[in-house]
């Protein structure tokens, strides 16, 4: 009895510290920016890989925009895949049964309206002062995945579109953004294993999958898209690789390392206790 | 070259019919994807709006922040309303 508690105490001390590491990190990362100067993304730390990935050809190609491009296969053959009724168990394919009722349907809209209204509710207003990027918005699309699942990632989806008309980024790009924050919604709900914010086992998956993995698969997806589409969309390689893609990591990753946690604390057994929680809504067949 | 906006409009259109033919067959799938053509319509009516009153070059804010929380607050009920009506809270 005493040694389970000691080592619940040891887990719980070893997911705070992580926690810590994560938050303090990211607010390096801030501090960097600031003290570096919005004008110069060259020199910022958060793009230092991008800069490495750039310099190295592979197959004809740079890394940059061949990694991405991986990412962005995968990502896309999972978008279609889970909303045609298949899913991961393991490393099989299987099939998924979401109702896609009018509750599924609901929390889909739900979850656009929010998200889509939180992002442009705050948008261009300084929510702390000097940081005009910081969107308290960008916290729901993890959460929305981690309780809601399928719906709540293509809620997410359908958010952000509606946002980007909403901030005037709305274009071709746009499509890239739509299945870029399925992913971050879609990380976290898949690969998490407790969803609950409760253990430490829950604390400390969530910032490897919803922090880091989300945050950095989304940026890269949406990033090898819009330089994939260049001649379409008109954004230079440089601004792409050298200022978009690490920016777009560091304010995903910066308002959900430190809010999503306390809003998935409290809004989970509420959402659990009225049947809304995803798993209690699919059935895995196979 | 074509205009970027006619295609997203046209992927919002097909979506929808897709989604309206579906749910008029009492087909799975009907529902979710009427649901996503009316909103990715909706947000193409939103640039359609803005660009011919001009909001886009005169200055988006505090219109769109207007519009997001209208469309939070907006949302938020009418879903909260539906799951308070079909007893979804009450569980």
């Amino acid at each position: 009895m005493m040694a389970s508690k000691s080592v619940s105490s040891a887990l719980w001390i070893i997911a705070f510290i992580i926690a810590v590491i994560f938050v303090v990190f990211i607010f390096y990362i801030g501090f960097d920016i600031l003290t570096k100067g919005l004008d110069k993304p060259g020199e910022w730390i958060i793009t230092q890989p991008f800069n490495v990935l750039v310099g190295y050809e592979i197959v004809g190609t740079d890394g940059a925009f061949l990694v991405s491009g991986v990412l962005w296969v995968v990502g896309t053959i999972i978008f279609f895949m889970e909303l045609s009724g298949r899913t991961f168990k393991g490393f099989r394919i299987v099939r998924q049964e979401i109702k896609w009722d009018a509750i599924d349907v609901s929390t889909t809209a739900l979850s656009a309206a929010v998200y889509g209204g939180a992002l442009a509710a705050t948008g261009g207003i300084p929510i702390i002062p000097g940081f005009t990027w910081v969107r308290p918005g960008n916290a729901l699309a993890p959460l929305f995945g981690i309780l809601f699942g399928i719906p709540g990632a293509l809620g997410t989806s359908i958010g952000n579109f509606i946002a980007d008309a909403l901030a005037g980024y709305l274009g071709v790009g746009s499509i890239g953004g739509f299945i870029g924050n399925f992913i971050i919604a879609y990380v976290p709900y898949k690969l998490m294993r407790d969803h609950s914010f409760r253990t430490p086992r829950s604390i400390i998956e969530f910032y490897v999958w919803g922090v880091l993995v989300a945050s950095v698969w989304c940026s890269l997806y949406i990033s090898w898209w819009l330089d994939a589409l260049q001649p379409v969309i008109g954004l230079p390689r440089g601004f792409i690789w050298g200022f978009f893609a690490p920016w777009v990591i560091f304010n995903n990753a910066f308002i959900t390392a430190i809010v999503t946690p306390i809003l998935g604390f409290i809004l989970y057994p509420p959402i659990k206790a009225r049947g809304l929680y995803w798993a209690d809504r699919i059935r895995i067949i196979g | 070259m074509i205009d970027p906006y006619l295609v997203l409009t046209v992927i919002g259109i097909v979506i929808l019919v897709i989604g309206v033919v579906l749910l008029a067959g009492k087909m799975k799938g009907g529902l979710i994807l009427s649901l996503i053509g009316i909103l990715w319509l909706f947000t193409m009516g939103l640039y359609y709006a803005f660009t011919y009153t001009g909001v886009y070059s005169s200055g988006l804010y505090p219109i769109a922040n207007i519009i997001g929380v209208v469309l939070l607050i907006v949302g938020l009920v009418l879903v909260l309303r539906y799951w308070a009506r079909t007893g979804v809270l009450r569980r």
